[in-house]
């Protein structure tokens, strides 16, 4: 029985071992060339140092059309990250709450259209949503881009929630609504309390999905004053002048390392949100 | 008073959905009847710009929708092969093992898209910086330039791994809610590992793994940002599908009109496609 166990895991352990190397090694590479001073062409990093670091939080490096520094890209950044979490956060709990405890008429209607909003990528209809904000003199702002990915992150956003309020006994409200609050200050001072796991978790999801937001950005904003991380390096890897890869790849790095942090974060949040949301 | 309270609540919600979704879905079919170019003000054309799409006017849309079929298939099948065999590998492996592949796997999600598409354009750069290229060079063979030799087979790849993690996470859940007991009696009836996986295990998560196939299927068909940053569905329309088609006729040739056409299409072949595999998979609405 235990030979047999030791047999089978080293046969799926092999499996998993041929199907990963390859995507570590994308990782490994782009990490180990980061902390070069030079390009490799070999798998060991043999000029080690910090030379592009120290680049990305000094001087950018000298290329036609290029910005000269990172701080207002990452500014740029965090404003839209931070819009899009905020907008969510408000729209998402408001929403989520009515659904799970409010009546109204069309809330059928609502949750199906939700559904298929969930089914159909709001990026089909990017030609009309263009459309739309330029009649709305929204294009080349971040409210525009702002707007058009909580746009596309209610829907989960919403559905969560619903499930962290729908957790809560309905004792609770009961009581609160005899000693006299209204329906608004229930939802602010004792409801929203209640879900914060969900609310952190949904924030999370929400920020990061500002911060790596490519498309829109792309799209949506033409100055280059309004840069941020995602259209500033695909701009520095489609470039035509000759290509510094220690630098692509230490922005690459710096980039992703917030949505790493921040995604195993909400990760534990959610699983303990929905673990330990219900009380006893 | 009391009846209106709860329309406050939904308000952002709705005024989001009606601006982002319904105006845009309406706006797309009268945007598909039109000339609209840079201007953003078109002409009505009627029915001009289907019949471009339909007819021989536009030479490269039969290489596109081959494309689309092409792309669609194989992506499909490394996420949905791959993730199935992660989360199988996954859970029968003792936890420590499990979770550190998990770990690993759960990378790609957690990685920006232009970093993404960048991690694969680097591995097959044509210069002997390339991953793939430094490889070879190492064990003495010719570096190549595979963006151009081979696109179609690189955003497959690169679209297809990026649906793994998903797809693990989600049949992994569905493995380890077997019971124990049925999979027991699969071991005392003398079935095979291999046999228990075919026979036992995949009919049980039967629903998931239909649910997935159905979303990638939308995914993959509406999905086009990674192929734009990797190949530019280049070379030669080479690594163009549908979705890219039209997003570069709308943006870079700025055909507003024959783009918002060419996205009803992709609606309606998604449609048809969605009715296809809900049939096929035998997929009902179950508890």
């Amino acid at each position: 029985m235990v030979k047999s166990l030791k047999y089978k895991n080293i046969i799926f352990g092999s499996l998993l071992l041929l199907l990963t190397i390859p995507l570590m090694s994308l990782y490994v590479w782009l990490l180990f060339n980061s902390i070069n001073e030079k390009p490799l062409y070999s798998l060991i990093p043999k000029n080690p140092g910090f030379r592009s670091w120290i680049q990305l939080f000094s001087r950018l490096p000298e290329a036609s059309g290029m910005p000269t520094s990172i701080f207002p890209i990452i500014k740029n950044t965090i404003i839209i990250a931070g819009g899009v979490m905020l907008l969510d956060l408000f729209v998402c709990s408001l929403a989520g709450y009515s659904i799970s405890r409010l009546k109204f008429k069309g809330k059928d209607l609502l949750l199906s259209f939700l559904l298929i909003m969930k089914a159909f990528p709001l990026l089909i209809l990017l030609i009309a949503t263009y459309f739309v904000l330029f009649y709305l003199r929204l294009l080349n702002t971040f409210l525009s881009v702002i707007l058009a990915r909580t746009a596309m992150e209610l829907v989960m956003g919403t559905w969560i929630i619903k499930g962290f309020f729908d957790s809560i006994p309905r004792e609770i409200e009961e009581s609160a609504r005899i000693d006299g609050a209204t329906k608004f200050t229930l939802w602010r001072k004792i409801m929203i309390p209640l879900v914060k796991p969900g609310l952190i978790a949904v924030g999370v999801m929400a920020f990061i999905a500002g911060w790596s937001d490519f498309i829109f950005v792309y799209t949506f904003i033409f100055d280059q004053s309004k840069w941020t991380l995602s259209v500033f390096l695909y701009s520095l890897i489609s470039s035509q002048e000759s290509v510094d890869y220690n630098f692509l790849a230490t922005v690459s790095i710096f980039y992703m390392i917030p949505t790493l942090l921040l995604y195993s974060f909400a990760q534990k949040g959610l699983t303990k949100g929905t673990l330990g949301g219900g009380i006893k | 008073m009391k009846r209106i309270i709860p329309y406050f609540f939904i308000l952002p919600l709705l005024l989001l959905i009606f601006l982002f979704y319904i105006i845009p879905a309406v706006s797309t079919v009268y945007i598909s009847a039109t000339d609209m170019g840079r201007s953003l003000k078109g002409n009505f054309v009627g029915i001009k710009n289907f019949t471009r799409i339909f007819s021989v006017e536009d030479p490269v849309i039969g290489r596109v929708l081959l494309n689309t079929l092409v792309y669609l298939s194989g992506a499909l099948i490394i996420t949905i092969i791959g993730g199935l065999l992660l989360a199988i590998a996954t859970t029968t492996l003792t936890n420590r093992w499990g979770s550190f592949f998990r770990i690993i796997w759960f990378l790609p999600r957690a990685t920006p898209p232009v970093v993404w598409a960048f991690l694969w354009i680097w591995a097959f750069d044509p210069s002997r910086y390339g991953l793939l290229n430094m490889i070879f060079n190492q064990i003495g063979l010719q570096g190549r330039s595979w963006l151009t030799l081979y696109p179609m087979a690189i955003v497959i790849l690169a679209n297809g791994i990026l649906g793994i993690p998903y797809t693990m996470t989600i049949l992994s859940a569905a493995l380890s809610n077997i019971p124990l007991e049925i999979l027991e009696a699969a071991k005392i009836d003398g079935a095979s590992g291999w046999r228990t996986a075919v026979t036992i295990k995949i009919p049980l998560i039967w629903w998931p793994l239909s649910f997935l196939i159905i979303w990638y299927t939308l995914s993959f068909l509406t999905s086009f940002q990674y192929i734009l940053m990797i190949t530019g569905g280049g070379p030669f329309y080479a690594s163009t599908p549908l979705a890219l088609y039209t997003y570069n006729k709308a943006f870079q040739n700025m055909e507003l009109g024959y783009g918002s056409a060419l996205a009803l299409v992709l609606i309606a072949l998604s449609v048809v496609i969605i009715l296809a595999f809900r049939k096929l998979l035998g997929v009902k609405r179950e508890t």
